[in-house]
């Protein structure tokens, strides 16, 4: 998985270079119509640049030094004055505490906990499908070993509806799997009723 | 509080492997890489106006299919014209499943490895695995980020910046 987003083991911005022996590529290696050959390993290459490579880096805001006693200093570093407050929690906080995502102003306590709580979904790196697990919960142990789903089809059920109005993927996705698992756990459910009714009978 | 309701994404490339699939969106303000691992997604975003650039580097992995797919037709096709009519037919069928898999590799072209790069990070886009994909897949990005920023690079932009390989770097 790692591998996926690992590509050149060295990354500079503004500095492209070769992925492969990372050497930086003059002007005339970029923006090519086809692949040419990197000038030190000779494997085939092909950059195409954006005006961002070379745009001038707006410097990072590390928040100014509390100059006078009176003025109100960053709820997390107290030697820096406060510039804004925090949108969520009310605190003040300096540049460098600030992290502003869409039009909000948020400290980093506060940054952290809505991501936990999924509400910062512009930042949020990595959700749980709980839909893909009914539904697998459901599905898994008819191949695996089939006597299990005595637990796990209402165990799929329950989930499915547990879930159901918990965000699924971030580019959105429809209800049917959770309506499948709903569907093959009542259907597990229901022949192991059968069965044991069955067995009863007899 | 932002809602997923917020952003439409419209998906304009996906990839489908044996452990993982990854789908490729764009969205309001930037394009979103989706790694989907069967019971969780990990999320990768592009800002336009972050985007520094888009490498590609040559892969292998195409030649090595085709030797490997090669070999297997030998090893399948060669005796079939030493064995009996029944065994040559059985042997005929079981080439062309390899025959088949060399002549798509051919057809779908060079492999590559192509790779988003941003003023953060860099991002390998595993739904660009071909030359010929990595031909229709710029041009579905490169409004989008150009809209962005303002417009294109031109090479003579990135020889004042850089160089060439013969005067070496130029002095800002």
């Amino acid at each position: 998985m790692a591998a996926l987003f690992a590509f050149s083991r060295v990354f500079r911005p503004g500095e492209p270079n070769c992925p492969s022996c990372s050497q930086i590529l003059a002007g005339d290696e970029m923006q090519t119509e086809g692949l040419v050959r990197c000038s030190r390993c000779r494997t085939e290459i092909l950059f195409h640049a954006f005006p961002a490579l070379i745009r001038d880096r707006t410097p990072i805001r590390a928040g100014e030094k509390l100059a006078n006693t009176e003025d109100a200093s960053c709820y997390y570093h107290l030697d820096k004055v406060a510039e804004l407050t925090c949108d969520s929690c009310g605190r003040f906080i300096c540049g460098l505490c600030d992290l502003e995502i869409a039009g909000r102003h948020l400290c980093p306590v506060c940054f952290q906990a809505n991501l936990s709580k999924g509400d910062n979904v512009r930042v949020e790196r990595r959700r749980m499908l709980k839909d893909s697990v009914a539904l697998w919960t459901a599905i898994l142990p008819i191949f695996l070993f089939w006597p299990v789903t005595i637990i796990t089809g209402p165990t799929a059920v329950f989930m499915a509806l547990r879930y159901w109005k918990a965000p699924t993927s971030v580019v959105g996705r429809t209800k049917t799997r959770l309506i499948l698992a709903i569907l093959l756990g009542l259907a597990e459910t229901g022949l192991w009723a059968m069965f044991f009714i069955t067995l009863f009978n007899l | 509080m932002t809602s997923e309701t917020d952003f439409k994404y419209r998906k304009i490339g996906r990839f489908k492997g044996i452990f993982s699939r990854s789908a490729f969106f764009v969205g309001d303000d930037h394009f979103l890489l989706v790694i989907n691992q069967h019971f969780s997604e990990n999320y990768r975003r592009f800002y336009f106006n972050e985007i520094e650039g888009i490498t590609l580097r040559k892969t292998t992995r195409g030649r090595n299919l085709t030797i490997l797919f090669s070999i297997l037709l030998a090893l399948f096709g060669i005796p079939a014209f030493f064995v009996s009519e029944e065994g040559a037919i059985v042997l005929v069928v079981m080439a062309a499943f390899p025959l088949v898999l060399l002549l798509v590799n051919l057809v779908l072209g060079t492999t590559v490895e192509c790779v988003m790069r941003t003023t953060a990070s860099q991002e390998t886009l595993p739904m660009v695995s071909r030359l010929r994909r990595y031909h229709k897949f710029l041009p579905q990005v490169r409004h989008y980020i150009e809209a962005s920023q303002g417009g294109s690079l031109e090479q003579f932009h990135l020889i004042a910046r850089f160089g060439t390989n013969s005067a070496g770097p130029a002095t800002a």
